[in-house]
């Protein structure tokens, strides 16, 4: 359903992504892993819109991405839950969910992607009515999924969800992903949890200095030996 | 006396209310010092003199055509000129928002001349008495829309999809866009708003005082006090802070000459950057809301 095929990035004259190439298809989970500063964020920032300056080919359902703007691509079904949760603080967990159904198609199925999402993450029903700015780091993380899953996504793309979480609360967000999937969101997920995102996920691709060196299952990556060594440290 | 001048004091800060909280929206959203905002009121002053002159319409009349002119000149004010230095250097925001100041308040001063203009209606000078206390009608009547028009704003930002996408995008821009918010219509929504607030203050103002090309720089100078005050961004700070200020203005005036009300302003400014920088609602900035 997206492919990206020989993406450059650049901020200003700086080149951080090379001739990315990457596809995701309808189902499927799908894993970008690679170390800090890899440019993993860059990539699912350039997919969504947000970087200005880069070239390549991107297309959604067969339909290029180029002229699109950030605004419409979520209306299109491409949403994006960004790194370090940036949820709006004043606000209350609520309203935070209600801003994520703000496009057209999504305002109508509104009442029924509240009903969807809290059962899912039944916490955030406890905690609607405070602020997003007071919650903890695990329920800010929910509250930025579920924001996103208020979009009606039909990719959603998840950057280091699991980032400055306790062990505990980084399972649940692996269970989380998985029972997204199963509603029948497609999902791009960004991980430096290379072991945790490979047990989920049915195919990944290692970014390395802004280039795809390795891609493949889960299974051939987990058997990789590069891998293994580089990042399983096995 | 204190009373009298307190209560007329607060009626005043209702009207500056308006102003403040225009200002304080399009900086809270846009993150840009809007030096243009003291000439909308003044075009909107202007407009409510022409309306009268030319056909004799009482402002109260004005009041359902010069704030709807006044969006109007805002859309395209943020189309023309604003849009283009969001996200720029301060400086080249600055010398794009104060060129424009001169740029209208010189236009107007070429057609007008320096005259002051006024309206003089029936009741520009009616007052009424509750227990020791002196009101002028168009004072009250202008606190009363002055309130009533602040409600509405304030509802319309907290349950309306436009005024949510609002207040998202002064909290987190990125996020906005990420939840398909077109941040752009928004900001021409927000300039449109806070200019068509300056339109009503202006139609509010016009029974009160005569009005002249640079009167802007007046009502530029007590909106900045009052967002100040009030913590750049806060609306709920605008409000409190105009209201404060209002007060000050009618009791400096009367106890030291309304030419010392400017400096009753500065003195203030200076305290408050003093003692509480972030104002009285102030948060890290402008974030509220
Ligand atoms: N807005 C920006 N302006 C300039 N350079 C940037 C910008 N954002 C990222 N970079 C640079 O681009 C490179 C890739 O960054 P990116 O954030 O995409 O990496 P990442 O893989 O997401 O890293 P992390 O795991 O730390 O989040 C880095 O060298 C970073 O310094
Ligand atoms: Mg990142």
């Amino acid at each position: 359903m997206l492919k990206v095929e020989d993406l450059n990035v650049f901020y200003g004259d700086i080149q951080v992504l090379h001739e990315v190439s990457i596809e995701v298809r309808e189902g499927e989970i799908v894993a970008i892993l690679g170390v800090n500063a890899a440019g993993k964020t860059t990539l699912l920032n350039t997919i969504a819109g947000l970087t200005k300056k880069w070239n390549g080919t991107m297309t959604w359902m067969g339909q290029p991405l180029h002229r699109v703007p950030a605004f419409r691509r979520v209306e299109m079904g491409i949403v994006l839950v960004p790194e370090g949760r940036q949820l709006f603080p004043f606000m209350t967990v609520l309203e935070n969910l209600e801003l994520g159904a703000y496009s057209k198609a999504a305002r109508r199925e509104k009442e029924r992607s509240l009903e969807f999402v809290f059962q899912l993450l039944p916490k955030l029903y406890e905690r609607r009515h405070q602020l997003a700015g007071s919650l903890s780091g695990g329920e800010q993380q929910m509250v930025a999924i579920g924001r996103g899953l208020m979009a009606k996504p039909k990719l959603l793309m998840l950057d280091e969800p699991t980032l400055g979480l306790a062990p505990k609360i980084v399972h649940d967000v692996f269970q989380l992903i998985q029972d997204i999937r199963k509603s029948g969101v497609t999902i791009l997920l960004v991980e430096q949890n290379m072991h945790q995102s490979l047990q989920v996920a049915d195919r990944g691709y290692v970014l390395e200095n802004g280039r795809v060196t390795i891609s493949g299952s889960s299974e051939a990556l987990l058997r990789n030996p590069t891998i293994r060594e580089a990042y399983l440290g096995i | 006396m204190l009373l009298q001048l307190t209560v007329s004091g607060i009626l005043l800060g209702g009207i500056y209310a308006l102003i403040a909280v225009g200002l304080t929206l399009i900086f809270g959203v846009m993150r840009i010092v809007n030096f243009t905002h003291g000439d909308l009121v003044m075009l909107g002053m202007y407009l409510t003199y022409l309306l009268y002159k030319g056909f004799g319409l009482d402002p109260y009349i004005s009041l359902f055509i010069v704030p709807l002119a006044l969006f109007l000149i805002g859309v395209l004010i943020q189309k023309l000129v604003v849009q283009r230095v969001v996200g720029r250097p301060h400086e080249v925001q600055i010398f794009a928002t104060v060129g424009l100041s001169m740029m209208l308040s010189n236009a107007v001063l070429a057609y007008f001349k320096g005259d002051y203009r006024s309206v003089q209606t029936t009741y520009s000078t009616d007052t009424i008495q509750i227990g020791p206390v002196f009101l002028g009608v168009p004072q009250i009547v202008a606190f009363g829309i002055s309130a009533v028009i602040t409600l509405v704003l304030f509802l319309f930002l907290k349950f309306t999809y436009t005024g949510k996408a609002i207040r998202a995008t002064t909290q987190n821009r990125i996020s906005a866009t990420l939840m398909g918010i077109d941040v752009r219509r928004v900001y021409t929504m927000t300039f449109a708003i806070g200019s068509a607030l300056a339109g009503i203050a202006a139609v509010l103002l016009m029974p009160l005082y005569p009005t002249y090309p640079s009167i802007g720089e007046a009502y530029l100078l007590i909106a900045f006090v009052v967002v100040v005050l009030g913590g750049l961004g806060s609306i709920p700070g605008a409000l409190v802070g105009a209201l404060i200020i209002g007060v000050v203005e009618t009791v400096s005036a009367y106890y030291l000459g309304s030419g010392w009300k400017q400096a009753a302003y500065f003195v203030i400014f200076i305290l408050v950057l003093i003692m509480r920088p972030q104002g009285l609602f102030g948060q890290r900035g402008a974030e509220q809301l």
